[in-house]
């Protein structure tokens, strides 16, 4: 069995797995939404 | 929308305090990072608590994330971190579950459905299953992997191949056909 194999096994097996619930999307916004406010990134390294 | 361009535009724009933004992201990494979890033997309502932890910590860091670094890594090397606190969690919890599974003998519970993916990976070590579902189901490169689990692109390659090794013993005691064809018999 080539690599090409597995890899085509694996793309197939991730494409079956369940669907997201919208709800769960829903509640994360819903967390994130009342405290979002600017916030001062870090510097970039070097 | 892989392309880090945009996910890093739009992690700026949320660190501004844009809330499309931040619903952009939400929407596009939640279904990636939800995989990630199912991917490493995790219950589907253990991989939804997971994720929810995962955004709020995300939100909490959000500051950290560092203009011109590629996001797509630092989402989920925050991720592992929740995924790792989860196992420990888990480990120190475990003595006091044997103890309520001894209360509960007798009472039916509902083990979680086992799907293909989780199957497939079910023979590799932690570590591999991690970079398979990074590398090979999402689609990340080797070195988002390696920026993602604080490690060399050379490991990350040994993992893989060690990974692939044990994959095709795996898939080839079994029926490669019974994969192929997407059904778990």
């Amino acid at each position: 069995m080539k690599d090409e194999d597995i890899d085509e096994i694996l793309k197939k097996a991730a494409q079956d797995t369940q669907d997201l619930d919208p709800l769960v999307l829903e509640r994360i916004g819903d967390s994130i939404k009342p405290s979002l406010r600017p916030v001062r990134p870090l510097p970039p390294c070097g | 929308m892989h392309s880090g361009e945009n996910l890093e535009m739009l992690m700026v724009r949320y660190q501004q305090g844009d809330f499309a933004a931040a619903t952009v992201l939400v929407r596009h990494i939640s279904p990636r990072l939800h995989r990630f979890f199912l991917a490493k033997s995790m219950s589907r309502a253990d991989a939804d608590d997971l994720l929810q932890e995962t955004w709020l910590r995300i939100h909490k860091v959000r500051h950290t994330y560092r203009h011109g670094e590629p996001a797509l890594p630092w989402f989920y090397a925050i991720a592992r971190h929740i995924r790792v606190d989860h196992y420990r969690k888990s480990i120190r919890a475990a003595a006091g579950e044997r103890e309520l599974e001894e209360m509960s003998k007798g009472v039916s519970s509902a083990p979680h459905q086992v799907g293909e993916l989780e199957a497939l990976l079910a023979p590799l070590s932690e570590g591999q299953r991690e970079v398979i579902a990074m590398l090979k189901v999402e689609g990340m490169s080797l070195e988002e992997v390696a920026r993602a689990t604080s490690s060399s692109v050379g490991s990350v390659k040994q993992k893989v191949h060690r990974a692939y090794k044990k994959l095709r013993q795996t898939i080839g005691a079994t029926s490669p056909r019974k994969w192929r064809s997407g059904g778990l018999a």
